[in-house]
């Protein structure tokens, strides 16, 4: 996987004191991914399998430890959205990844997010995680329609296109 | 640099409509969809796929907008392995980008809804 040995390095040097520094462990679940659970809250931290380079922070509630986290309906936040939701921006999404000094900047900045942000979840002072969650459906839904929108043209002008999630195994090509 | 028009109609399903044979006999199927459900389609024969691999992460965006090009003029089949929305509502969640969602999408839209792609579909009926 791209980048994983820099993500583990990643992890350790500047997730790792912060874990020791709330007494959490931090545990390697598999490659490019790292849970540091408490109590009330689950902070996973993942590295990005897309065409950016890079890693995401995520936090869901302590109630959800197993989760498929590919399904929308996993109650789970990225740290920028507890930031706009308190009205603030942090420089994540500026930082384009490409080079290593890259990565680490933008993971030197997503840790500050998770102490200014994520650590009052981890440590249970904070309730108020359904309303964050409804704030940030709330303002996807422009670029939800949007995407509708572009489902309902190409459905309309390409009828063959196949919108298959799940393609049966029988009719895969050998 | 163009799109192919014919190659459009073939994508479409449209070639007989249209009155033509199927021009592209070297045709894939181009699956989009997010890296992971992608994945399950990689190197297998038949399937167009673009990883990113080997190529700088400066060009991705590029090389991803003239591969899925290349495969809108080739009349390829294509095959959507995400639903997108749902994965629009992973995106807005976890506050990530998906080039599938911000870039390939809108290109397949942009090229079945063009003028002429329309003009020809009317005159086809």
């Amino acid at each position: 996987m791209r980048d994983s040995k820099l993500f583990d390095e990643a992890v350790e040097k500047f997730f790792r004191p912060i874990a020791q520094k709330l007494h959490l462990s931090l545990a390697r679940i598999q490659e490019g991914i790292y849970d540091m659970p408490s109590r009330f809250f689950i902070l996973r931290i993942r590295l990005d399998t897309g065409h950016a380079r890079g890693l995401n922070v995520i936090l869901r509630p302590a109630s959800w430890p197993d989760i498929d986290e590919n399904d929308p309906k996993t109650p789970q936040l990225g740290i920028v959205c507890f930031a706009q939701f308190y009205g603030e921006q942090i420089q994540q999404t500026l930082i384009k990844v490409y080079t290593d000094e890259d990565f680490l900047n933008q993971t030197k900045l997503l840790v500050e997010a998770v102490e200014r942000f994520g650590v009052p979840y981890l440590l249970g002072q904070k309730d108020d995680f359904e309303a964050v969650r409804e704030f940030i459906k709330k303002r996807g839904e422009p670029e939800l329609q949007k995407i509708k929108e572009i489902q309902r043209i190409i459905e309309h002008n390409m009828p063959s296109v196949r919108q298959e999630w799940i393609i049966p195994e029988d009719e895969m090509p050998q | 640099m163009g799109l192919g028009l014919d190659a459009g109609l073939d994508a479409a399903g449209l070639g007989d409509v249209a009155g033509g044979a199927v021009k592209c006999p070297n045709r894939n199927i181009t699956v989009l969809g997010s890296g992971r459900d992608v994945a399950n389609y990689v190197d297998r024969p038949g399937f167009n796929t673009f990883t990113g691999k080997g190529i700088d992460p400066l060009d991705w965006n590029r090389e991803n907008a003239l591969w899925l090009n290349r495969a809108l003029q080739n009349g390829d089949e294509f095959w959507l392995v995400t639903n997108p929305t749902a994965h629009q509502n992973l995106m807005t969640s976890v506050g990530a980008q998906s080039a599938y969602l911000n870039l390939e999408l809108p290109m397949v839209s942009h090229y079945s809804d063009s003028e002429a792609f329309n003009m020809y579909l009317m005159l086809a009926k």
